[in-house]
């Protein structure tokens, strides 16, 4: 157990009156600093995190719990992170080892890759988080291009705690059509997004 | 980028692949960097859509595309970030993370702070109902209670309990141990010491010093915690911002928070969190509220929920916010048609969380969604006051909606969440602008709350005093001191003294 974490506990244990005669607060109001550090920082890389998470996880609920994870192990480990720069690689390093940890969990799971591949496109994975970062962002001129239906439909299909069963039904269209259509859709964005980020490292 | 390996992955992602094809996929990623990045950048795309979904239109004339340039993409809440700081202090290695549950609900069940041991088990917060005879109990703390029936008694914390009726003997030996008893505005607090409490009825309380020193303190009728957003504004627990929430003119006072309706549209609490529910600064017990003022440019359409203040302990959630939905969880006490409401959500020990919703449809002495949208100023307010078990809202300084509990039932809440003004994770970002909002943990009365709304209507503070300090010492004021020996009766709000009648 660390200090920080030390003084966590104690803190609910003691009254403030007890830490402020032990010369400690000022310990404390360090800790608040490093709260708000790591909070700013896994705020905002977490979304290439959670891509990392979701390129070796399937279904949004266990990326949740895998994400939660490697928010703990993180906040753990932020001590050893050498430079905030650093963070969103380093993050990925931890996500990859807390896929690996949770899919041992699941070993009856059906289509899980092996621990090899996740472990080499993990790696690969925080080698990128710049570039994967300037494709999050040209998402959304890619979706500005499509139709404004398959743009409408997209999005709600993305739209948390709605199942594609729930969309389809709703839709009047069968559960496989709207797959089709979404997956057709979903290529059209990621070569969109390919054609865009091509041609900035050609005009840069 | 090759399309059949992004319709192989794509299909991997979905679960809509045979097992041949997932051998074939997976062989072709071992070989293929360039199948491994377009994996990656799947998984890019599939999270940023999930972020610009999550993001609701903002108001007419703003396209979703518009809140797209405010949040490049989507960025799930820090409130979860800070939980897991909070359970990264306790959790230990080996233990398996609870499930998480499929909606916007976190109904994870996060590990209860034990308080007492009653008859060598270990109980979490709650109240005994005592018939007659009499019960012992020993508190986290190490304090000896000894209830004499009949009694209803809350054993709220480690080192408190909350008498509602019938009487109570608190002995403490141990150095450096302490317990105390409330009694609605008065809290009884021993020095090393041992007394006897009893409620006589609603007025009167009887306090009998054993042995020692005891010291009966009062109320502070101030908040727990206290934002104004002012500039000047010392104290408070920091916020984390989002990008979606900035500083502007006040509602009252020079500073007020405007939410954006995006996904990063929120102000998170950074402090209040421990590691068990019934722990920490934010844990309420035998009563709470919640109050602030606002502008909402709420839409009231089915599935836009617009959060004022949430903390998401699992099931033990404090929950304040405008919803409409289906109520598939029926979590509705009292049951109300579907609809739009403003959302009033506790855990009650004993009862499992529920929400008072008020239905916003102009009946009955009842808002309507236009009514709060109007663009003006308006004053909320929700109470939760166990000693008469009522839960109740208020709009405009003025009681609309209200559910009876059990008397004592006690709040169950805190725990390892960081509450967040103004959105839940990213998905029920709040639409407008929130000011002065506090929180107690007792119930305000009517005229109180009446009193606020006044005020703030004239563009003051709803207190006359100076802006209160966010931390637990200003909770209860110090109060007189009584040696063994001493009996006396007091009146239990407002602690003056009543001669025995004989």
């Amino acid at each position: 157990m660390n200090l920080t974490v030390f003084f966590f506990f104690t803190k609910f244990l003691f009254s403030r009156q007890f830490f402020n005669s032990m010369g400690v607060s000022q310990m404390m109001e360090a800790d608040k600093d490093r709260q708000e550090r790591f909070v700013a920082l896994l705020s905002r890389h977490e979304p290439v995190i959670r891509a990392t998470i979701r390129a070796g996880v399937q279904g949004h609920d266990h990326v949740d719990e895998v994400m939660q994870r490697v928010s703990i192990a993180a906040w753990r480990k932020f001590d050893t992170l050498t430079s905030p720069d650093g963070f969103a690689k380093w993050a990925c390093v931890i996500a990859r080892y807390e896929i690996l940890k949770f899919r041992r969990g699941r070993v009856r799971d059906r289509l899980q890759f092996d621990d090899e591949l996740v472990a080499k496109f993990t790696a690969e994975s925080a080698e990128m988080v710049s570039m994967r970062s300037r494709r999050i962002a040209h998402l959304e001129g890619c979706l500005e291009e499509l139709p404004d239906d398959r743009r409408e439909l997209v999005l709600r299909a993305y739209q948390r705690g709605i199942s594609s069963r729930d969309l389809a039904h709703e839709m009047g269209r069968k559960p496989d059509a709207l797959y089709q259509l979404l997956r057709r859709i979903r290529v059209t964005l990621m070569l969109c997004v390919e054609r865009r980020l091509k041609t900035e490292e050609k005009t840069s | 980028m090759n399309q059949k390996d992004i319709i192989l992955l794509d299909a991997w992602r979905h679960g809509q692949m045979s097992d041949e094809e997932f051998g074939e996929l997976q062989r072709r990623l071992h070989e293929d960097a360039e199948t491994r990045a377009a994996l990656i950048a799947l998984a890019d795309l599939e999270e940023a859509l999930t972020g610009l979904a999550a993001a609701p239109e903002a108001e007419p004339g703003i396209s979703r595309m518009r809140i797209a340039n405010v949040v490049p993409f989507g960025i799930s809440a820090a409130a979860v970030i800070l939980a897991a700081i909070g359970l990264a202090i306790w959790w230990p290695e080996t233990q398996e993370a609870p499930l998480v549950a499929r909606s916007h609900y976190d109904d994870r069940e996060w590990p209860i702070q034990t308080v007492a041991t009653w008859e060598r088990q270990a109980i979490a917060p709650t109240t005994l109902t005592l018939d007659r005879g009499s019960a012992q109990l020993r508190s986290e703390s190490g304090a000896d209670i000894v209830i004499e029936g009949p009694a209803l008694f809350g054993v709220e914390s480690a080192s408190s309990g909350v008498l509602f009726e019938g009487a109570v003997n608190a002995r403490v030996d141990e150095p450096g141990s302490s317990y105390s008893v409330q009694v609605s505005d008065l809290r009884i607090v021993d020095l090393g010491t041992e007394f006897r409490v009893a409620v006589l009825d609603n007025d009167r309380v009887a306090i009998e010093v054993v042995d020692g020193t005891i010291e009966v303190q009062s109320r502070n009728r101030r908040p727990a915690f206290f934002w104004n957003f002012d500039e000047d504004q010392q104290a408070a627990p920091r916020l984390v911002l989002g990008d979606g929430t900035r500083s502007v003119e006040g509602l009252v006072g020079s500073g007020a928070l405007a939410f954006d309706n995006s996904s990063r549209a929120e102000a998170i609490i950074a402090e209040g969190t421990a590691a068990k529910v019934g722990s920490g600064t934010m844990a309420f017990g035998s009563g709470i509220t919640l109050e602030a003022l606002f502008v909402s440019r709420w839409t009231g359409q089915r599935g836009d929920y617009d959060e004022i203040f949430r903390k998401e302990d699992g099931q033990h959630r404090i929950l304040l916010s405008f919803q409409n939905d289906v109520d598939d969880r029926d979590y509705d006490l009292p049951k109300v048609e579907p609809g739009p409401v403003l959302s009033f959500g506790l855990h009650l020990e004993g009862q499992g969380y529920s929400e008072l919703d008020m239905p916003l449809d102009g009946r009955e002495g009842r808002p309507s969604v236009a009514d709060l949208t109007d663009g003006a100023v308006h004053h909320v307010v929700a109470t939760y006051d166990s000693f008469t078990g009522e839960k109740a809202l208020f709009i405009d300084g003025v009681k609309c909606f209200q559910h009876r509990f059990p008397v004592g039932t006690l709040i169950l809440s805190g725990g390892p969440t960081a509450a967040v003004i103004g959105n839940y994770k990213r998905w029920e970002p709040f639409n407008g602008v929130i000011d002065e909002l506090a929180l107690y943990e007792f119930a305000l009365t009517s005229d109180e709350i009446a009193t606020h709304h006044r005020r703030a209507q004239k563009g003051k503070s709803y207190f006359e005093f100076p802006f209160p300090k966010a931390d637990e010492t200003n909770r209860w004021s110090v109060g007189k001191r009584f040696d063994a020996g001493q009996k006396f009766i007091l009146n239990r709000r407002t602690g003056k003294p009543i001669p025995h009648s004989g």
